[in-house]
């Protein structure tokens, strides 16, 4: 094979040796731009992410804020509808306790007045039976009994 | 007189010239170790010329043959081998543009020379030996002791610690050698049985297709060795570089 010669070595060493320099010293030159780049856009890429970041913060500050001013507004509400709702309780009760008071009187007028009627009734009632009575005896004995006795048999 | 399937690998010298007794003569592997050069050099540059934040198709490519070069050595050797990215990212690339600039018609293969990938294998033995002595001092003979190895087995371990170590350079040149020397071989086989089966004519030309066919999967093939082989031939200096640092097993 013709790679075996050995007369060959030396030539392919010799401009491997120097070929090989040129390119180690263009590497050695090339690379660091490389690196800059690399890491330009690393940062790049990190100082957007830290910016996505802050304003994902910044959000949710917006939104705790937002959530905090609801929950106050809602406990407000609340606390309104509860007052309204005491509010117009009391007034019920005080309505229904002048209202019942109203009905308690008159019942109790009412209530007189029957007893009223009752007694004018139960005394009418006397003087009928008292009258009756002296009817009968008159009939029966002929004479007018004396309307003490009259009075006091009915009251018996 | 060499066979037809070898003469791919003659060396010619275009420019015959002796500096101080040594035959130092422009060949044609002179001349394609120039135009890969030259290559990677186009590659670097002009990928590079307008360095962006968002990256074109060539920078693209340049920087991420940079970031497997530097992730292959912080796998292998760790954040001390930083200093050497640059050595095995040019090993590398010139590796890949030597083998891949071969494959093109008329070619010439300049690491299908055991002379070549023996100068680099040898370079990096003793590259090896320096780094290790100018690091741990004569501690770096403990490369060839195990630890926990029982004191019985300790001769034999040693040897065989030894023998692997001195055989690396050859395991190494041979590797990237007989890889790319064979791929061309059987390139140039199935190339004179296309020719062969031309020149028979009838039916034995129709026949041509095969060997061509075959041709066409050989070469993607050696695109894809081309590629390996290059990435083996610094993955395993990244490993001998590791042994020298960091004195490990």
């Amino acid at each position: 094979m013709p790679q075996f010669d050995p007369h060959v070595a030396v030539p392919q060493i010799v401009w491997l040796i120097a070929v090989f320099a040129i390119l180690y010293l263009i590497v050695r030159a090339a690379l660091p731009k490389v690196e800059r780049v690399v890491g330009s856009r690393a940062g790049v890429i990190g100082a957007d992410l830290n910016e996505a970041e802050a304003a994902k913060s910044a959000a949710a500050a917006v939104i705790t804020d937002y959530e905090a001013s609801l929950a106050t507004a809602r406990a407000a509400a609340a606390k309104l509808a509860v007052e309204a709702k005491e509010a117009t309780a009391a007034e019920t009760a005080a309505r229904l306790k002048t209202i019942d008071a109203d009905l308690a009187a008159h019942t109790a007028s009412a209530m007189a007045r029957v007893e009223a009627a009752r007694a004018e009734a139960h005394a009418s009632l006397r003087s009928v039976a008292e009258e009756a009575t002296t009817e009968i005896v008159e009939r029966l004995t002929g004479r007018r009994p004396d309307p003490a006795e009259v009075a006091a048999a009915v009251a018996a | 007189m060499v066979r037809p399937q070898l003469e791919q690998f003659e060396i010619h010298r275009m420019v015959p010239a002796t500096t101080l007794g040594y035959d130092v003569s422009f060949t044609n592997a002179s001349l394609f170790m120039l135009i890969t050069l030259v290559g990677v050099w186009a590659f670097l540059t002009l990928g590079m010329r307008r360095a962006t934040i968002v990256p074109g198709r060539w920078q693209s490519a340049v920087e991420m043959i940079h970031e497997f070069v530097v992730g292959m050595v912080d796998e292998n050797i760790g954040r001390a081998g930083r200093n050497y990215v640059p050595f095995i990212f040019a090993l590398f690339i010139f590796i890949l543009f030597a083998n891949i600039l071969g494959l093109l018609p008329f070619a010439f293969a300049v690491t299908s020379h055991i002379w070549v990938t023996f100068a680099f294998a040898a370079f990096i033995f003793l590259l090896c030996i320096g780094i290790g002595f100018a690091r741990h001092g004569l501690h770096f003979f403990e490369l060839f002791v195990p630890p926990q190895t029982p004191v019985v087995l300790l001769p034999l371990i040693v040897l065989i610690e030894l023998i692997s170590f001195l055989s690396r350079p050859l395991t190494l040149s041979v590797r990237l050698f007989a890889n790319m020397t064979a791929g061309h071989i059987l390139l140039q086989v199935f190339a004179g049985f296309i020719v062969s089966l031309g020149l028979a004519g009838g039916l034995f030309a129709a026949l041509g297709i095969l060997p061509l066919a075959m041709n066409v999967a050989l070469y993607a093939l050696e695109l894809l060795v081309a590629v390996v082989q290059a990435y083996v031939f610094a993955l395993l200096t990244c490993v001998y570089l590791n042994d020298s640092i960091n004195l490990s097993h």
